[in-house]
């Protein structure tokens, strides 16, 4: 390939990584609300950036955590789900709704809580979530961003991804040494 | 070209996937498209840099035959 060929197709790649920088989400839209409270502190779906993520700490297991939510519309025959994004992906990681349900309950019972078992003592890092809720009224969509705090290097991924980025980097670099002919 | 654009893209590739791991591990950025399809991008583009500069950082060797160069024998 000749060197401005080289630059062309680097300068295309460039522009691709550009316009897969999308802006982050917008917390909730729709008739829905909601809030958490981990270790004293309030979370709302305005905790949905980099900089302002719910933070869960690295002693969580048994960790009683209090929500509420409500939808201000008629909700019936409703369903909902939320999930992880990794790229243009989402795993769903839980669901609700399925069957017929024709009660139209608008919140969670008051006092209602969640206790973290060990299912998330070895997951860390920064993780975007996405969820939606349609019901016979209306329907919402809502983004919130997931710190789960701990050591990277504790873990096997982040073990993994620590290495493969130290192996795949000198890959890269033996790509500048000359060719033998 | 004359370094390895082959080994670039792949290990290019394979350093943006990482990356996107290691900084979603350490808490900086999440798993979005940037990371899994950009960074991998960026990752391969630098590959082909990297193979089209080669070789990297050295300097091309000069010599100076003094028959040649019209010069009295020492």
């Amino acid at each position: 390939m000749s060197r401005p060929r080289t630059f062309i197709v680097v300068a295309l790649m460039g522009c691709a990584v550009l316009l897969l920088a999308l802006p982050a989400g917008a917390g909730v839209t729709g008739p829905c609300e909601g809030k958490v409270t981990i270790d004293g502190i309030e979370y709302t779906p305005a905790n949905d950036t980099r900089d302002n993520p719910i933070v869960v700490p690295a002693d969580r297991e048994g960790l009683r955590i209090p929500y509420e939510g409500a939808v201000t519309v008629q909700n019936t025959n409703y369903l909902g789900a939320v999930g992880v994004v990794v790229g243009p992906a989402t795993i769903n990681v839980a669901d609700w709704g399925f069957d017929e349900n024709p009660d139209d309950v608008r919140s969670t019972t008051p006092g209602s809580f969640y206790i973290l078992g060990s299912e998330l003592n070895n997951i860390v890092g920064l993780y975007q979530l996405t969820a939606f809720h349609d019901a016979d009224g209306g329907n919402c969509d809502a983004t919130a961003m997931v710190k789960l705090e701990g050591s990277p290097l504790s873990s096997m991924i982040g073990l993994a991804a620590v290495s493969g980025a130290v192996l795949s980097g000198i890959g890269v670099a033996s790509a500048g040494v000359k060719r033998k002919t | 070209m004359k370094g390895r654009p082959v080994l670039g893209v792949i290990s290019g590739l394979l350093f943006g996937l990482f990356m996107a791991a290691v900084l979603q591990q350490f808490s900086l950025w999440p798993l979005d498209n940037l990371t899994v399809i950009g960074l991998p991008i960026a990752g391969a583009a630098l590959g082909l840099v990297m193979a089209a500069w080669a070789p990297f950082g050295r300097k091309p060797t000069v010599t100076i035959d003094d028959d040649k160069a019209g010069l009295p024998p020492s």
